[in-house]
Order: C-alpha cells, then sequence, then structure tokens
C-alpha cells in the first residue's frame, strides 16, 4: 500500500493537515487534521510503499512502545486513512 | 476604515512581510486575534492574492498568536489550492511554449512565472494569467495561431489579445513595458534594443522559453505597477513582486543604470516614493534597492490606493459598485482614473495624460 500522491503535510504550529481536492468537483476539498505521531507517521512513509508491520516497528522504535499497543493503533490509523481514501491499497 | 479594520490591515502587512522574507513577525502588539478578525485577514490576503505568502508568514508567529484549528483549515486549503493552480499554470504555458515554437513563434514571457521564481518558494506566489510578448513580426501569426486553437480571441482596450488555453488566461501583448508617452518609449525601446547587454530578452534560455533580462523585468515591473496605480489600483503582491525582484536580483544588474532609466523616463519621484513603500510596508531591506532611498517621499497616499483597490483594483468598493455592463465598465474605468488625478499629477503627469487618451481612443475603437 502507498498514500495517496499528491498529497501535502501542511504544518502550522501544532496543527498538522493533509488537504485532499476532489479533483472532479472542485469546490469539494477534504481537510484532515493529523496528531503528532500521525504526522511522524505520514512524514515516514512519504512516497515509498509501505506494510503496516514496517509503520508498526517504527513506531515501536521511535515511541517506545510495545509492539501489541502500537499493532493496534497503526492498524486503525491506516484503517482510517482507507477509509478516507488517503491510502491505496495496490 | 473603522479601527479594529485597520488592525486586521496592519497585522495583514506584519504578517506578510514576516512570510515574504521569511522571519519572526516585527510587530507582535497586534496579535493574537479573534476568529473574527483572522477571517477578515484571510479575505484581505484573498482580494490582495497573497494568501500563500501570508501563510507563511503565520508559520513565523508564535504558537499562542496563532489562528484556532478551524481558521487554520481555511488556510490549508486555500494554499493547497493556491499550489495546484501555480503547477496547473505552469504545465499549460510549457505545453502553449512548446506549440508556439512548433510554428517558429518565441514570445518573451512576461511577469508571472518568471516574478514566481524570484520567490522562497514560487508555488506559493498566486498566479493569475500568462502573459507573452511578440515581436512586431510574429504578432499576426500569434494571434492566428490562438485563434485557430481555441476558437476566441478577444481584442483588449490596451491592444492586447486575450483569450483561454486548458482553461487558462492568455494574454498577447504588443507592449513590452507598460510605458504611453512616446517619447519615452522610444527612448526605452532604443535602450534595450541597440544594446546586446541590456537585451529585452536574458540570453540564457532556459527551459526553453525567453524570460526579459534582469533590467529589463524590473523597468517592465515598475512601470506595470505605474500604470495601474493611475488607474482602477494595485495590490500588494504585485508590490512583493518587485521587491523580491529587487532582492533576487540585486547583484545581478547596475542599480545607476536603473536611476538614470528611470530618470529619463520621468519617473523618479514615483521611484523614489515606490521604493520607500516597499521598505516601510514590504519590509524590503534598503540595501536592496537598485539606489540609496532620495530624501523622504510620503508614501501614504499611495498606502491608502493600494489598501482600497486590491488585486489590479479589482476590490475596490467603486469597482464592485459599479455593476458589469459595457458602459458600467468604462464608466467606472474613467472615474478610477480622475479618482487618481492629484497623485497622478504629482508622480506621473504626462504618462497620466497619454494613458487616458490611449484608453479613450481603445474604447471608441471597440
Amino acid at each position: 500500500m502507498r498514500l495517496k500522491p499528491g498529497l501535502t503535510l501542511r504544518e502550522m504550529g501544532r496543527v498538522n493537515m493533509i488537504v485532499d481536492a476532489n479533483a472532479a468537483q472542485v469546490n469539494l476539498t477534504n481537510v484532515y487534521s493529523l496528531n503528532g505521531i500521525a504526522a511522524d507517521v505520514w512524514r515516514h512513509i512519504g512516497e515509498q510503499e509501505f506494510t503496516i508491520e514496517q509503520v508498526v516497528s517504527y513506531v515501536c522504535e521511535e515511541y517506545e512502545v510495545d509492539h501489541d499497543t502500537a499493532s493496534k493503533d497503526v492498524a486503525a490509523l491506516i484503517d482510517e486513512w482507507t477509509k478516507f481514501g488517503l491510502v491505496i491499497n495496490e | 476604515m473603522n479601527t479594529s479594520q485597520d488592525r486586521e490591515y496592519q497585522a495583514l502587512l506584519a504578517l506578510l512581510r514576516a512570510g515574504l522574507w521569511e522571519k519572526a513577525v516585527d510587530d507582535l502588539t497586534l496579535f493574537p486575534l479573534s476568529d473574527e478578525q483572522w477571517k477578515r485577514v484571510y479575505t484581505l490576503s484573498c482580494e490582495q492574492t497573497v494568501s500563500g505568502i501570508i501563510y507563511r508568514g503565520i508559520s513565523h508567529l508564535p504558537e499562542d498568536m496563532m489562528p484556532s484549528e478551524m481558521e487554520m483549515i481555511r488556510w490549508a486549503a486555500r494554499v493547497d489550492a493556491i499550489e495546484r493552480r501555480s503547477k496547473r499554470v505552469n504545465h499549460t504555458l510549457n505545453g502553449l511554449h512548446n506549440l508556439l515554437v512548433k510554428h517558429n513563434l518565441h514570445p518573451i514571457l512576461q511577469k508571472g512565472y518568471v516574478v514566481a521564481q524570484m520567490y522562497a518558494n514560487p508555488l506559493l506566489r498566486e498566479s493569475g494569467d500568462i502573459d507573452l510578448w511578440f515581436q512586431p513580426q510574429e504578432w499576426d501569426a500569434a494571434r492566428a495561431l490562438a485563434s485557430t486553437i481555441t476558437g476566441r480571441v478577444e481584442s483588449m482596450a490596451d491592444g492586447c489579445s486575450l483569450y483561454f488555453f486548458e482553461g487558462i488566461e492568455i494574454e498577447h501583448h504588443r507592449k513590452f513595458f507598460d510605458i504611453q508617452n512616446p517619447a519615452k518609449k522610444h527612448y526605452l525601446y532604443t535602450l534595450f534594443e541597440a544594446d546586446e547587454n541590456r537585451a529585452m530578452y536574458a540570453k540564457e534560455r532556459k527551459e526553453g522559453i525567453n524570460k526579459p533580462s534582469p533590467l529589463a523585468n524590473i523597468v517592465l515591473q515598475n512601470t506595470h505597477i505605474l500604470k495601474h496605480s493611475l488607474g482602477l489600483g494595485i495590490g500588494l503582491r504585485q508590490l512583493c513582486d518587485l521587491a523580491r525582484t529587487y532582492y533576487t536580483l540585486s547583484d545581478v544588474y547596475d542599480g545607476e543604470q536603473l536611476k538614470t532609466i528611470y530618470k529619463k523616463l520621468g519617473l523618479k519621484r514615483w521611484s523614489n516614493m515606490l521604493h520607500s513603500f516597499l521598505v516601510e510596508h514590504i519590509g524590503l531591506e534598503p540595501r536592496y534597492l537598485p539606489y540609496q532611498l532620495d530624501g523622504k517621499e510620503p508614501t501614504t497616499q499611495f498606502a491608502e490606493i493600494v489598501k482600497r483597490g486590491g488585486n489590479f483594483g479589482q476590490h475596490s468598493q467603486h469597482r464592485i459598485s459599479a455593476g458589469d455592463g459595457v458602459w458600467s465598465r468604462k464608466f467606472n474605468t474613467l472615474c478610477g482614473f480622475l479618482r487618481s488625478l492629484r497623485f497622478a499629477i504629482r508622480y506621473a503627469p504626462l504618462e497620466f495624460g497619454y494613458r487616458i487618451s490611449e484608453l479613450t481612443i481603445g474604447q471608441l475603437r471597440r
């Protein structure tokens, strides 16, 4: 899987946002707010293909969290991003 | 404008300086602002087409003075749209340029993309139309080609051709510089055409598109700002463009030579006032001006024109209330010129006279 191409993470102070403009309907723009860890994960993934397990390893390393908790949280995060169309399953 | 609105405009200017030069906000006494005040700053930034710069400016505020998350979302969406539009315009420009070259046409690109390259982040400069200047011998062929590919080319009162290509407004210009006075016009063209070193366009043709030489680019922008200041109005974006150009090109042109050109064009006082404005309001460091300021020229009247007008006067109260009919528009343009009379008499009386005659003739011909 990979992040939807063309999306930029925008940071203003503590607020991190992803803007997803609907190309078919120019007036429809979705803005997603990301917390600090989610934004960090987004930055880490970048344009690369990734697996959930890779993201879990990264989170475990960076945030000193146990594998089970990280697995649960990452799965929920990627599931949410997939639902909103921010992640593409290839 | 009441005190609250004035504070919002001052906040806009403080954020503009921070965003344009990527530095801390210089007047924190204006912040924090309420959501309502941030909304007004947002509207002003859209009217002045400087939202991308203001967005960068906000990021230089201390966190406790930043807008609320809801307000930030508005900015993020706007900035994203600006970037997408810039990419689209750049793409269209490349496509159109390839097409023109294929037909042996070699325009010089004016303003827009050329000026955007002067910014730290070119994509955040709001793109308008694409302006192309053609040599007289290419003019008819360029217009005919535009007509063939788009089906409709409009002739404007100032002599340029306007059409849409891939949804982007394109203008073909006959005149390189916005100078009407025939003697001054002759001086400029002779100057730039006669000397290889001062060629109208840069000899290095990066990306295949002809761009104005540094000196020509600066004179073009200065006279363009003057033209709109004498008419319906000018906005902050065009002033940011010139400030960034002075800054970026400071080492590659001769400031004394530019001073002579301004003097011979009769624009010495005007340029002195314009330079004062760039320093006082836009935050350009005086050392990046082409030459030292010659005394103190008050900028109050010009600052009012900029504040009132927005992007090329499109948001002036006078313009909004004038309606969209043909005669309303003509009347509106005339009123714009009459409002500028006192200003014009001080800074460019002859140019003003020639401009009114040109527009009157242009309107009668259409």
